[in-house]
């Protein structure tokens, strides 16, 4: 094994670069399963805890808006950015599903 | 603030089609059923996988790594997957006599998705040049800023289609 000085160097910037991408790696993977497995479970007969259509698409929305914020957080590097620029992507987010729900719910009620 | 607009005007469209969802429930549920759903699953996953290597190929270019082109590159094929799978979708709809004339859900479907893939288009152009400057170590902050406001970019587009597939394709 070679442990010249700039062998090191080199090993330990690959090291930190794969480390700083792994938070963005598990996300990846954590939505991935996420994705496929709403699709294989829930396409036609929705989630098996939930019965009602209405509660099926609040689950939906709800999944999806997490969803946003874990692409934020971990994609955007907004957890990194500055305060103001997180509060305003999690008010986004927050009333993004907020509005959803709320069109929706309005719509079936009338 | 650009990205958010662009992603308020799409959730602004949602809004407009759950409450149309929700006024002709039935119709829209047959026809939802008509979509391709492992279509629309492996959309989700190419965008996911693109906007994955987005963020990678940016932390890249922050340090100073070469590799970062190839990484922008391999987000741009997944991109050109996602156009090739919705072509595929389109040519199928189509060929079974759904059109955006069909009925409310099958305008608002091809109008949104329409809307989204000249997104998708207009951000395959930004990860082809981010893979042309990335080729070279950046000597100043504005152009590292220009990176990582075009892989932003991506990701709305991404977003995006986080919001719009479930609710065109799971919800039943």
């Amino acid at each position: 094994m070679d442990h010249t000085l700039p062998n090191l160097l080199s090993d330990s910037v690959t090291a930190a670069m794969n480390l700083s991408t792994r938070p963005a790696t598990v996300v990846w993977l954590l939505l991935t399963t996420v994705t496929v497995a709403s699709w294989l479970v829930g396409s036609h007969h929705g989630p098996p805890f939930i019965s009602s259509r209405q509660a099926i698409t609040f689950f939906v929305l709800f999944v999806a808006f997490l969803k946003v914020w874990l692409i934020f957080l971990y994609f955007m590097d907004v957890r990194s950015a500055p305060i103001a620029l997180r509060a305003v992507c999690a008010v986004w987010t927050l009333a993004g599903a907020v509005s959803l729900v709320a069109v929706y719910l309005t719509a079936s009620n009338s | 603030m650009l990205i958010l607009g662009e992603a308020s005007v799409f959730t602004l469209l949602f809004g407009c089609f759950l409450y149309s969802r929700a006024k002709a429930i039935d119709l829209f549920a047959q026809s939802e059923a008509e979509l391709n759903s492992a279509l629309g699953v492996t959309n989700t996953v190419l965008l996911l996988t693109s906007s994955w290597l987005v963020a990678r190929a940016v932390t890249a270019v922050r340090q100073g790594y070469a590799r970062a082109s190839g990484l922008f590159g391999a987000a741009a094929l997944c991109g050109v997957g996602f156009i090739g799978t919705k072509a595929a979708e389109y040519h199928e709809l189509i060929s079974n006599g759904f059109t955006a004339f069909t009925n409310p859900f099958f305008s608002f479907y091809f109008a949104i998705t329409a809307l989204h893939l000249l997104h998708v288009v207009i951000g395959l152009i930004i990860l082809l040049a981010l893979r042309t400057v990335s080729r070279r170590p950046f000597g100043n902050p504005r152009q590292l800023m220009l990176v990582e406001s075009g892989g932003c970019y991506w990701h709305m587009v991404d977003l995006i289609w986080i919001i719009l597939f479930p609710i065109f394709y799971l919800i039943a």
